[in-house]
Order: structure tokens, then sequence, then C-alpha cells
């Protein structure tokens, strides 16, 4: 699916909520780089992507009614064999069910699970006098509570990237701190400009949630992400 | 850019729709202040009087025997349509509406009179100021709303949404030594909104330091872009009222929870390099220290006049600030032991005036020997004054006197920035509320820039370093 796809579809379905799969496949476009997701519809089908990808593999369900995945127990991580895949889309599935009876659920995503790094958040929101506004913090479930976040209005300078990542708290936890290395800061950087770019490209993008972001001694990765886009104002 | 709306501060004549009688009313005060001060030729409009302080009145704006630039209304909003017309049929540049109860009031109705309003006038090639605000303060053509606002102008340039906190900021800012170039209380902004009137003063040659109240605002992104460009120009200051409005929008992502209009407001001041302020005060003081401080861009403060226990709360406040309380460097430190060896080995920074007792230095010698010292980029030096306690004259008028005379030599020998602190709790005693009131008029009189604590002198401090640093990194 390109970008286009994606958004024509979610729009044709009357959706303002992509969900994993989609919103990975719109933030590509960016440049940031994106952990590969596909959905499956069944446990064979998860089976098979996650043979595919390489194990070890990532499991979560797809539900527009989930907006929390590790709350419903709906994510599972670290599987090393076929036995854990199946067992795991099973659990995911029953858990989901009995704690939000009502959800419609579309499957699970599959990825191969990335190596571990520290994680941070890449977030976007519109707001409605001043539009769009990048956010950067410590990432993580935690991320509403530590509100150790910066935030920029689009579209950003070399300097306001720059400025914004040195901004946070947690700052020394990024620069090397105890057994964790040193997170490539440039990279943070030019994905912040990336996604400065990116939204002004798609001025319909209500909001955006890149959480985490693992970020390494060289390079990053978004593992997870959700892009929630503008109701259309009826013509 | 802005410019070109100079001609609206600039009029040849000025008439007052609903010139009032009662000397109380809106429409009575501009017109009595426009009549003193302004030089050009001024008309009252009124239905029923036939003279107004003197002046002949006429029944309505087409009745005067010349085009006007310039028009006041302080008439109800039901002839505000009407007046649109008139005073469009007169060739007027601008109108200013006093005339209130439009889409404040959250009616339909009122929001729909606006709109024809703004349509007519757009028609007639006439700028609308309001309605629902209090208008031009622009000492220098004699206009103002407020009988006590001072004649003299300045180099501070106000945009408020509230024309209730226009008056404070002129009132109070008045008694702490600031004057203004413009003050445009602009009310709903239908027309003239926040956008036009910062772009305006950056490029306003009589405005040096710009300072606002918003709440909400017309255009963002222009706003934005005119902060940012009147910012790396000059010093802006901004209080954003409205604060804890709880947002009403349904968030459903981590990014929408924590980026309400608040931390919106704060990410863009910090983008924008707009000192961001938090209330009326430190509003004030931000201004005070931006106008009567000169630039500086280094936090190590030097602290003077607090005694004991004060002065160690100081140190922490100033601390918190972000200013830096640095240490006496050694070869201060050998000066001040070979003035007196054991007070001079003893002072520390904050310097405690009270240890000083039987030295042959006074606290206020010793501030100046150290504040000399290049290291120092700041001084607060708190100082109060002196009643004896027997006599009935203030004791030493001229202990004052010199306490002053030692921080002018700190604040004009250095290029050093020098707040002073006086206390500004109301004493029991009047002898003392007098020579405190007086020692305050005397500072305030001298150029200094005068704050009620420490802690308040420091927060504003910092925004001034700050400021200065940030242009400082983007020029």
């Amino acid at each position: 699916m390109t970008t286009t796809d994606v958004l024509q579809k979610a729009r044709l379905d009357g959706r303002t909520l992509l969900n994993e799969v989609e919103s990975k496949e719109l933030i590509r476009e960016s440049g940031i780089p994106v952990v590969e997701t596909r959905l499956a519809r069944s446990k064979a089908e998860a089976v098979r992507i996650a043979q595919a990808m390489g194990l070890p593999a990532v499991l979560k369900i797809d539900s527009p009614d989930v907006v929390h995945k590790s709350d419903v127990g709906g994510v599972k991580v670290g599987l090393e064999s076929a036995a854990q895949v199946r067992a795991a889309y099973d659990s995911i599935l029953s858990s989901t069910r009995a704690t939000v009876p009502s959800a419609s659920i579309l499957g699970v995503s599959v990825q191969k699970m990335a190596e571990p790094g520290i994680e941070v958040i890449l977030g976007a929101t519109k707001d409605p006098q001043f539009g769009h506004v990048i956010m950067f913090g410590l990432g993580g479930v935690l991320v509403e509570i530590l509100r150790d976040v910066s935030m920029r209005l689009v579209p950003l300078t070399a300097r306001d990237a720059r400025v914004m990542i040195r901004e946070i708290k947690s700052l020394p936890l990024l620069q090397g701190y105890r057994q964790y290395p040193a997170c490539d800061l440039g990279s943070l950087e030019e994905a912040v400009l990336n996604l400065s770019q990116f939204l002004e490209k798609h001025p319909d993008i209500k909001e955006l949630d890149l959480n985490p972001v693992l970020c390494y001694p060289k390079g990053l990765v978004a593992v997870d992400a959700r892009v929630v886009l503008e109701e259309l104002s009826p013509a | 850019m802005g410019l070109e709306l100079d001609y609206i501060f600039h009029p040849r004549s000025i008439a007052i729709a609903g010139a009032s009688e009662s000397p109380e009313k809106f429409g009575h005060t501009y017109f009595k202040n426009v009549l003193e001060n302004f030089s050009g030729k001024v008309y009252p409009i009124n239905v029923r009087a036939t003279e107004i302080l003197g002046v002949p009145t006429y029944k309505s704006i087409r009745d005067l025997p010349e085009n006007v630039d310039y028009v006041v209304s302080a008439i109800p909003n039901r002839d505000a349509l009407d007046l649109v017309d008139a005073c469009v049929s007169k060739g007027v540049k601008t109108l200013h509406l006093y005339t209130a109860r439009f889409s404040e009031t959250g009616s339909e109705e009122g929001a729909q009179m606006e709109r024809d309003m703004l349509l007519r006038a757009r028609a007639g090639g006439m700028r609308i100021l309001g309605p629902n605000c209090m208008g031009l303060y622009y000492p220098k053509e004699g206009l103002a709303w407020g009988r006590d606002f001072p004649n003299e102008h300045g180099n501070v340039g106000i945009i408020s949404q509230s024309g209730g906190n226009a008056g404070e900021i002129i009132s109070v800012g008045a008694s702490r030594g600031l004057r203004f170039s413009k003050v445009i209380s602009y009310g709903n902004a239908l027309d003239l909104n926040e956008a036009d009137l910062v772009e305006y003063l950056a490029d306003d040659p009589e405005t040096e330091i710009i300072g606002g109240y918003i709440e909400g605002v017309r255009d963002g992104p222009r706003f934005v872009r005119a902060l940012r460009y009147a910012s790396s120009r000059k010093p802006v200051v901004f209080l954003k009222g409205g604060r804890t409005q709880a947002g009403t929008n349904m968030v459903s992502s981590h990014t929408g929870a924590l980026a309400g209009a608040q931390e919106v407001w704060q990410a863009i001041c910090r983008q924008m390099g707009v000192i961001n302020v938090f209330s009326m005060e430190e509003l004030l003081d931000a201004l005070v220290a931006l106008t009567r401080m000169p630039k500086a861009t280094g936090a190590n403060l030097l602290v003077g006049g607090g005694t004991g226990g004060k002065g160690v709360m100081s140190a922490d406040e100033c601390e918190e600030e972000g200013l830096h309380l640095l240490p006496i460097p050694g070869d201060v430190r050998e000066e001040l032991i070979e003035k007196d060896p054991f007070f001079g080995a003893w002072v520390t920074n904050p310097v405690d005036g009270s240890i000083m007792g039987g030295s042959k230095l006074t606290p206020h010698e010793v501030i100046t020997l150290i504040a000399k010292n290049a290291n120092y980029d700041v001084v607060i030096n708190g100082i109060s004054p002196s009643v004896s306690t027997n006599g009935s004259t203030p004791a030493a008028p001229t202990r004052a006197a010199r306490m002053l005379e030692h921080t002018a030599d700190l604040a004009n020998n250095r290029d050093k920035p020098v707040a002073l602190v006086i206390g500004d709790f109301t004493p029991e005693s009047q002898r003392l509320l007098e020579a405190t009131v007086d020692l305050r008029r005397q500072c305030v009189k001298d150029g200094f820039a005068v704050f009620p604590t420490i802690s308040r002198a420091a927060r504003a401090i910092k925004r001034l370093v700050d400021y200065y640093r940030w242009r400082e990194e983007i020029d």
C-alpha cells in the first residue's frame, strides 16, 4: 500500500484512526526508520509472517477500540518460536475479548522484535489556533506521568530540533548513563526535522504518536505508531 | 512591513461619537483628554446636549463640517452599524469602538453585527479598532483614555486584548518608571488584530520594548510570524490569560494529551524568543528590567542588602531562578582584607550588611568594591530607609542619600545591570511609610529598576539575560 492508498482507504471507510500497520506505512514516507509490520488475520498467517521476518517476534492486537494495547494484554514480545507465536496469538485475542468485549478486532500485527534501546516518544498534534506542534520526550508507557517532553511549532529549523532534544530533563540518559550507551542525537534531530516536513505535507493529520522510538548509539527505529486524521468538515 | 498602519496614530482630526457630559463616563474622559492634549480639531457628537465642556456638539457624524480621520465611539451597540455607514461617508480612516456587547457575549446576533460592521468598513476602506476596547493611549499625540496616565511618552509599546489590564499596565507601570510609546487596547480584534499590532510595533521606531496581554488569537500562524519578526528586533514580553481553560477536544494520543493550549504557547514563546510571563507582576517586572537595565548575557550575580536569614533565603531564591551567586574572587578578597582585615575576611556573597557594625567599611562600600569585579554580571542591592528611633524627622536622609549615591556609582560607572530592592509592605509607622515611599520614588526617578523582593528582581533579570542570550545565538 502506498501513502495515498492508506489515506484513501481510511477516508473511504469513514475512519479517522489509522491502525498500526497503516500508521507505519504512512510514517515510512517521512524517512523516519520504522519496524516493518504486517497484519495477520489468522494464527497460521501470524506464524508465516513471523518466520519470514525473522524471530524473535512481537505480536500486538489491532483494534480501533483499543488505545493502550498493553493495558488489555494485547502485546507479546520476545517470541522465539512458531509455538510461542501461536500461543501469543491466542492469548492476545482471548485477553482482549475478555477486557473489551465490544472491541472489533481486525487481527494481530506481527513484527520482528527490535534490539533494545532508549525509549523516546516523537509525536505531533494540531493546535486549533497555531497548527502542528511536534513533541519529543522520554517515551514508553509512563510518558503521561513523567511529562518530560519538549515541544516546537512546525516548521522547525535545525536549531529548533537541536535545542528541543536537549531541553528534556532526561537528557543525561540519552547522553550515556551508567550501563546505557549514548544515543545518536544526530539521528534524533534528523527524525524531528523529517517529521516537521512530513506534517507540512499532511495538513489533515490531527494527532500522531511514535512511541516508543528506540534510540541506539547509531540510528533509531520507531516500533509503534498511531496516526489520527482530522474529521472531514462537511462539504 | 507593519508601518503602513502608522496613519492610525496620527489623525488630523477626531470625533467622539457619544461624547458625554457625565465626568465618570468613557465618552467624557476620552473627549476631555483629547480636548486638552490633542493638537488637531476635536468634535463631540451627542444627540441631546448642545455643548460639552464648552464645545458645541453635532447630532451626527454626518453633520460635521469636514471629513474626520479618527472616530471614537461610545454609543450603544444598536446604533453601531449606522455609525459605521456614517463614518465611511465622512472619509473616516479609523473607527475605535469602545461600544461593546457584540461577539463577546456569545450571542449569534452580536457576532452577526460584527460581521456586518466589518463588511461595510472594509468596503469603505476604514479600519476598526475593537469593538469592546479602550483604544489608543498615544501620549505623544495626546490620545488617552485614562485621566491619570502620564503625559510624557517613553519606549514601551503595549498591545492588550483587555482594556482593564492595559490600564493597569500604564498606571502601575508609570509608578515604576515605565513610559509608553503606544498602548493599544484592541478588544474583540474584529479587524485590527494581534498580528497587525505586533507587526506594527516591531517596526515602530518609537517602540523599543514590546509587551502584551492576550487570551485568544485571531490569526495564529501570522501572529507567530509577527512575534518572531519582532523578537529578533526588540525584546517582546507576553502574558497569556486563560491558561486553566480545560481543553475541550477529545484526544486519543499521548501527544494530544500532553500538548494543551498552555504547553503549546510556552513552546511557541521559547521557539520565537518571546519572554513568557505568568502574571501582571511578572509582566511589569520584566518591562522594568528591560527598560531600566543595560543588556546582559551573564548570570553571575552579586547580592547586597540582605541580612542574616534573609540573605540566605535570597541566595536560594536567586539560584532557583537560574542566576549564580558567584563566591567572592581571590583578588577581591585580598583588596577587602587590605581595607579591613577582620570584616574583609568574613564577608560573603550575598553581602550581609548586618555584620559590618564597627567596620571601617560601610555595606555599600563593600558592595561597590565587589561589584567592580568583571566576573559579576548583575547586581541586586536591597536598600531601606532608616528612621531614627527617637527623633521626629526621618533620620538620616543623608544616609539614604549616601546609599543611593553608592548605588548610582555602581550603575553609572559600570555597564552592569543593577536592581534595587525596596520592600513594598505598608508599615504601621507613618514616618517609615513616608520614608519608604520617598526612597522608592527617588530611586525610580533616578532611573533605577526597583523591585519589591529579591526573588522578583532575580526572575526579571534571568528573563533579560535569557532574551539577550537568545539574540546572540540567532544573530
